[in-house]
């Protein structure tokens, strides 16, 4: 008798699994909207759909993340089982999950490319497959880099008599002051100066001359004599008049607004698509050219790498297969869904869609091939980054010189204490 | 007649216990779990990033928050002198609004949505639209004020430390206005208009009776709002967030936002905790220190 | 004197419509902003675009977006829904606390107050939990009882120093004539203190109107997203559809106005005169 119902429930069990192998099964992505609300979002369900229609064992559901307070969603979810399978997210945030032992590392998928021999190993682009590890485990994927870039005005550096695109800080500083001379009413430079702006400046600056607030064996370097360059240039910038008084206190808008008006001849931030539709300004504009400061020894320019991990328990191999089709499949977020970043494979940069308008053209031909990591001199996303990139320490000694301090050892000091106090704490 | 109210009062308490139900229910269901949970992660290190090695180090946290933090009592004293700001000056121009809104002025009730409007719309979009009004080029404030001469240059709001701090505490009145003139409009409203009347036939003029029967008389409802804004304003977050993020350089930097930036950026949410609990324990001092104030002015 | 109070009157009009105009600033420059092109919202400094340049494309599009008018009724229902659970349980309370004395109801207030002082921020995982444990995640029902809770401290609290200026012997007179005191609560005490009513229905429904964090939090499905969350929408990673945004958050104010005059009629319909013997 006991046989006999043992064998019973072996048999329900197995039709249960059988009714459940033919059942797909179900993900749940989480996908941030990485352009424009109505536009993007679009192109990520369309490409999730193709992907439901391409096979019948998954069946992903889409969802679209906006931006805002995204950080406490994803970690309320996660922490408490209700977050997604999949999902895309900015910079280091899979690195802050793998952190927690929440992600499922991807080092199975690099093991079949790399037993398949597939071509996507040798397609992306130089670092961006290093940028996701901890400690030896592939934590996510890259598929798209941010970056900011220098928008000018092409009739304003014409008229003031600049003819070659700077590629050093001192010969921005030149044309800065060419500018302001032929047009004393209009603002040189414009950029956010607020904490988020800051940071982002001293990011650029810092890569650009070589040095970052740590060095690559994990010690704080924030009193590092490359870093004083950086604040220094700013504030000769600042004591010239050649950005604003109150740059600090600028947001991205207020920068924007300044430059779409006409008011300012070059602006500084992410790729604005705005500025290219606007009637008065979009035929006048270009991308400077990368730049390096002085103890470089060639242009180098600031990204974040943006990428998609795997968060499920229950199926983590259907995830792979999901997360291996999203990267290889990627191209039509960005010519559909306008995601104005740069794509992380080399093929993919090929594609007409990126030599089809000014700003994409310089993102990928100019820009990209003068790539280093955000995290550098590390190349990934390392536990401290979080901290160090979240509570600004560049941005802060930024301010502070933005808002007159001009004692920049004792400034660089005290972000300097900031980030060794991070690094023992997150390490 | 007394022991009849109190037998009155005495006899029916069971149904003073039962229409406490409806609200402990809604609260012992919500809020003290995360109220408890909060307090107990103040004596622990929980780390967001390892919560597998928490571990209950005391009052470890407090000790550290108060010899060798130094961003602790910088940060203590400008949410203090934002919390009380914020309170005194929304206090004076809500009851002055109040006043006049109590008035029968001809289009009292549009003026009366009006001044409400701060508090009615999304806060992100109006901390947007006060950063463009202030912005030093383009602002409005600033292109009236240079062009009534009233200043030479444009005013830099918020790209000083000091007036970065002025600012925001000058927007967070503004946000809380509303809140106070409408208490204080509903305490006025329920006094008795016999008062005013009996006042007037004895020759009180429009002040001695401001002072002698409103002021006393919507007493309640202010000690009620100001404990509460009070409460708000020094936990408020959203207000300078949205503005400054606390900046620049850290002037304008809220106990709330040192607690949030620890809790998600550092994942030290045993040490935001203790934190907070800091400050519940401070307002909780102001409180009773102003309510017994406000008792002893009665 | 008739000179000098006229006088008066003047100053107050001239003090109330400055006032008015300095709080209204801001929002008449987001009423500006939802007039203008996308591109004219960064350009255009002036507050309003130049009458030939009015715009009203914007207010089509975020009409014409079906889950807009979604988000608007949700934030109805949720916002009525948590003012009525938030009025009625506060009434309630906020007269036990003002009729009878005990450690019971010295210590509910104590409490009330106490549970005000933490940051939400802070309690933000643990209230997660809770709302996942009872299964209320993702729901509007959560918001509603997430909702009603937040505001009920400054409801009772505010309630109960109305009841408090109400003299027992109102009550106890109805009580000789055979009234029970839930009764003379309900017939006398609550019609009496309607201003104070009207404020508490007032906050609750603006604080759930305009709340965000938690929303943020517990809404994950499109179809439950109330306005504040589907706003969210024209906020992009480095720029912001200000125009969009403008016009939305211009066409979500409006249903609070119409709210705001029709509870504000009842803050005036309080104690007329001689409706109690004070």
């Amino acid at each position: 008798m006991k046989k006999l119902v043992c064998l019973l429930l072996v048999c329900t069990l197995l039709a249960v699994s059988a009714a459940a192998l033919a059942e797909p099964v179900k993900l749940v992505f989480w996908d941030m909207i990485w352009g424009s609300a109505g536009v993007y979002d679009k192109a990520g369900e369309a490409l999730v759909a193709e992907f439901n229609a391409s096979q019948d064992e998954i069946e992903v559901e889409y969802q679209a993340v906006p931006w805002d307070n995204y950080y406490q969603v994803f970690l309320t979810a996660i922490t408490s089982g209700a977050g997604p399978d999949v999902a895309t997210a900015g910079s280091q945030t899979p690195m802050q999950f793998a952190s927690m032992g929440e992600i499922q590392p991807l080092d199975a998928l690099l093991e079949k490319w790399e037993a398949e021999n597939d071509p996507i190993l040798d397609d992306f682009l130089p670092g961006f497959l290093e940028t996701n590890l901890l400690d030896g485990h592939t934590i996510a994927l890259p598929w798209n880099a941010d970056t900011r870039v220098f928008t000018y005005r092409t009739d304003l550096f014409e008229e003031a008599g600049i003819t070659e695109l700077p590629t050093t800080w001192d010969g921005l500083r030149d044309a800065l002051r060419k500018l302001k001379e032929t047009f004393p009413d209009i603002i040189p430079l414009v950029t956010a100066g607020d904490s988020g702006g800051a940071q982002n400046i001293m990011m650029w600056l810092t890569v650009s001359n070589d040095v970052g607030p740590i060095t690559a064996d994990y010690e704080a370097n924030m009193t590092s004599p490359q870093i004083r360059e950086c604040l220094e240039f700013v504030a000769s910038l600042m004591d010239e008049g050649l950005i604003p008084e109150a740059t600090v206190s600028y947001k991205d808008a207020d920068a924007q607004r300044l430059f779409m008006a006409g008011e300012a001849a070059i602006f500084y931030g992410g790729p604005v698509k705005l500025f290219w539709s606007e009637e008065s300004i979009s035929d006048k504009i270009d991308v400077m050219d990368p730049m390096q400061g002085p103890s470089a020894e060639k242009p180098q320019t600031v990204y974040w790498a943006n990428s998609i991990a795997s968060y499920t328990k229950e199926h983590p191999q259907e995830a792979l297969t999901f997360i291996e089709w999203w990267v290889k499949n990627s191209l039509t977020l960005f010519t559909d869904g306008q995601v104005g970043k740069v794509p992380v494979l080399a093929s993919q940069l090929e594609d007409p869609f990126f030599k089809s308008n000014v700003l994409d053209r310089a993102l990928t031909e100019k820009i990209a091939p003068t790539f280093v990591h955000a995290t550098y001199p590390v190349l990934n996303f390392y536990p401290a980054f979080g901290q160090i990139n979240g509570e600004r320490y560049l941005g802060l000694a930024l301010q502070e010189v933005l808002t007159g301090r001009r004692d920049f050892d004792a400034i660089l000091a005290e972000q300097n204490e900031n980030v060794i106090n991070a690094l023992e704490l997150q390490q | 007649m007394a022991t009849q109210k109190n037998r009155h009062r005495f006899a029916s308490k069971r149904l003073g216990y039962c229409m406490l139900v409806p609200a402990l229910a809604l609260i012992g269901l919500t809020q003290i779990y995360p109220f408890l949970y909060g307090v107990l992660m103040s004596v622990t290190d929980y780390n967001l990033l390892r919560p597998k090695n928490t571990s209950f180090i005391g009052l470890g946290n407090f000790v550290e928050l108060f010899t060798s933090d130094k961003t602790f009592y910088a940060t203590l004293w400008f949410t203090f002198a934002y919390a009380v700001s914020i309170v005194v000056f929304s206090y004076l121009v809500g009851l002055l609004t109040a006043v006049l809104l109590n008035k029968k002025l001809r289009g009292r009730s549009l003026y009366r949505t009006i001044i409400l409007l701060p508090w009615v719309i999304a806060p992100m979009v109006m901390a947007t639209n006060w950063l463009w009004l202030l912005n030093d080029q383009f602002g409005l404030v600033n292109r009236v004020l240079v062009r009534l001469g009233i200043v030479q240059e444009p005013i830099l709001f918020l790209a000083t430390k000091p007036m970065a701090r002025v600012t925001v505490i000058l927007v967070g009145v503004w946000k809380n206005i509303p809140f106070m003139t409408i208490t204080l409009l509903a305490g006025m409203q329920s006094i008795n208009a016999d008062l005013y009347e009996a006042a007037r036939i004895d020759g009180a003029n429009g002040i001695k009776s401001f002072w002698h029967i409103t002021l006393p008389l919507i007493q309640p409802v202010a000690v009620v709002s100001v404990t509460l804004l009070l409460i708000w304003a020094f936990n408020g977050f959203e207000n300078v967030y949205l503005l400054t993020e606390g900046g620049p350089a850290s002037a304008t930097m809220l106990m709330s936002i040192y607690a949030y930036n620890t809790a998600f950026l550092r994942s030290q949410m045993g040490y935001a905790s203790a934190i907070s609990v800091t400050m519940l324990v401070i307002m909780m001092g102001l409180c009773l220190a102003y309510q017994r104030v406000s008792k002893q002015a009665r | 004197m008739k000179l000098r109070a006229r006088a008066g009157k003047a100053a107050s009009y001239v003090f109330i419509i400055s006032f008015c105009f300095l709080f209204a600033l801001p929002v008449l420059s987001m009423i500006g902003t939802s007039l203008k092109t996308a591109s004219a919202a960064l350009s255009d400094f002036s507050l309003f675009p130049a009458p030939s340049d009015v715009y009203f494309g914007n207010f089509v599009q975020v009409l014409q977006d079906a889950s807009f008018e979604r988000n608007l009724l949700n934030s109805f229902f949720v916002s009525i829904a948590s003012t009525v659970v938030a009025v009625l349980a506060a009434a309630l309370s906020g007269y036990a606390v003002s009729r009878f004395r005990g450690w019971a109801f010295a210590g509910f207030i104590a409490l009330l107050l106490l549970l005000q002082m933490l940051p939400s921020m802070l309690v933000m995982v643990p209230t997660f939990l809770i709302y996942k444990s009872l299964n209320i995640n993702n729901t509007l029902f959560g918001l509603i009882l997430c909702y009603s809770t937040s505001s009920l401290a400054f409801c009772i609290w505010l309630l109960k120093g109305f009841f408090d200026s109400v003299p027992f012997e109102i009550e106890e007179s109805a009580m000789m004539d055979g009234c029970s005191q839930f009764g003379s609560f309900l017939r006398i005490i609550l019609p009496i203190s309607t201003p104070g009513l009207a404020t508490v229905a007032i906050f609750s429904f603006v604080r759930a109107w305009n709340e965000y964090v938690m929303a943020r939090i517990l809404i994950q499905s499109d179809a439950l997203k109330t306005i504040n969350l589907g706003l969210q929408k024209f906020v992009q990673e480095f720029q912001v559809d200000w125009s969009l945004l403008s016009a939305g958050a211009v066409i979500a104010t409006v249903p609070t106005i119409l709210f705001l005059m029709f509870a504000q009629k009842y803050l005036v319909q309080g104690l007329t005169s001689g409706a109690v013997k004070g």
